[in-house]
């Protein structure tokens, strides 16, 4: 986890006027942004624009940050947010057939891993991940990317440890099916 | 419970330590327990290995420059709706003011809601031509040169309205069964009656 005390530093400093502060606060947990929007969405070209709206976000309201909360977690918790309304918005916008798909295809040659192998790895468990509903797989990414413990994944999406242990459960459950599936299928 | 969930549970902690112990114990006896654990820690540690994935550090590099392109152009943007919300409002104004002046000259339009206006009627009616009220009031049966050959207009419209035949005359009132003439009839009603009798068809024929 970051620290706690720099990031109070930074808000301070950005809160006084320092945009150079809002930088470093960026550059700080953009990776962690990105890649949880990644695995979520499954596709670099969503993950690119939920990153850019976490960060838009993140510049609008961080004058009023309360520190009733770490950064970490407040920044965790708008990214699984807008992830969340991201993918609930795309497949509006799929049933309704608004997106074409060749833009489909787009999304998914678009990427910044550029090692072969890591790519096709990562192909595989995006295909997985995007079978599984958005709550259990949300709990997967947290708990098994993100490093987080059930208590921090309760405060950032405001559920039940019971419940969220429950959707991990689920969620690992319908993986291993999913995995013996494809392994069948080859 | 199945042997996969209480794998799954196993791997994630989410065992007391009594639960813990009689799983290991079951699974020192079970080669096909201990084949699908072994299947699940492998998973586990192909997860690990995507934690860190080498990507183009390009991309985050241009993450910040990219978000302040962005953010500029919102600002500029954010300005339209402010003259988006002016021009609406100054629009749906206009609209109510037009309807509310449509009303009034409604209400000002409106005739003969009580005596006095229909009096007001009555009193400008002699400035008229006997052609234009024929046009005005719709006298189709009457045309232009019986109205000019009549003594008056009131003489037409008192006869008509009161049906007036010789018979019906002489029951009346003592005139000549041989004339219509309504000078003889109004010799015997006075002014006052005269101008009830009148207002009393121009109510009808006019409203």
């Amino acid at each position: 986890m970051a620290d706690p005390s720099s990031d109070f530093d930074l808000i301070n400093s950005f809160i006084g006027g320092d945009e150079s502060a809002f930088n470093k606060i960026v550059l700080k947990y953009q990776q962690k942004i990105y890649w949880h929007a990644r695995r979520m969405t499954g596709n670099h070209l969503d993950a690119d624009e939920v990153a850019q709206e976490v960060l838009m976000v993140l510049y609008e309201k961080l004058k009023n940050f309360q520190f009733k909360s770490s950064l970490y977690t407040w920044i965790f918790r708008i990214t699984a947010t807008r992830s969340i309304n991201f993918l609930r918005k795309k497949n509006l916008k799929q049933f309704f057939s608004f997106e074409d798909q060749e833009a489909k295809g787009l999304s998914s040659r678009e990427d910044i891993v550029r090692d072969i192998e890591t790519k096709e790895r990562l192909a595989k468990l995006e295909k997985v991940l995007q079978k599984i509903p958005v709550k259990q797989r949300e709990v997967f990414i947290m708990r098994n990317f993100d490093e987080l413990g059930y208590e921090e994944i309760s405060e950032i999406t405001g559920k039940s440890i019971g419940g969220l242990k429950a959707n991990y459960f689920h969620a690992m459950k319908k993986i291993m099916e999913l995995m013996k599936e494809n392994e069948n299928e080859q | 419970m199945k042997m996969n969930n209480k794998i799954i549970l196993y791997l994630d902690g989410q065992m007391n330590g009594e639960e813990k112990a009689a799983f290991e114990k079951e699974l020192d006896g079970s080669q096909a327990l201990s084949n699908e654990l072994k299947r699940l820690k492998e998973f586990n540690t192909g997860i690990s290995e995507l934690k860190n994935i080498p990507a183009q550090e390009d991309y985050f590099v241009q993450m910040i420059p990219k978000f302040r392109s962005k953010h500029e152009q919102k600002r500029k943007f954010s300005l339209f709706p402010g003259i988006a919300y002016s021009v609406t409002t100054a629009t749906a104004v206009i609209i109510v003011m037009l309807f509310v002046m449509n009303k009034n000259v409604k209400n000002e339009a409106q005739p003969f809601q009580n005596n006095e206006e229909t009096q007001q009627v009555v009193n400008i009616e002699p400035t008229l031509d006997a052609g234009s009220l024929s046009d005005q009031f719709g006298f189709i049966d009457m045309s232009r040169e019986e109205i000019a050959n009549s003594d008056s207009l009131l003489n037409y419209m008192l006869v008509r309205e009161l049906d007036l035949t010789p018979q019906s005359l002489s029951d009346i009132s003592p005139v000549d069964n041989n004339t219509t003439d309504i000078q003889t009839i109004l010799q015997g009603v006075n002014d006052k009656e005269a101008d009830a009798i009148y207002n009393e068809i121009l109510h009808k024929k006019i409203l």
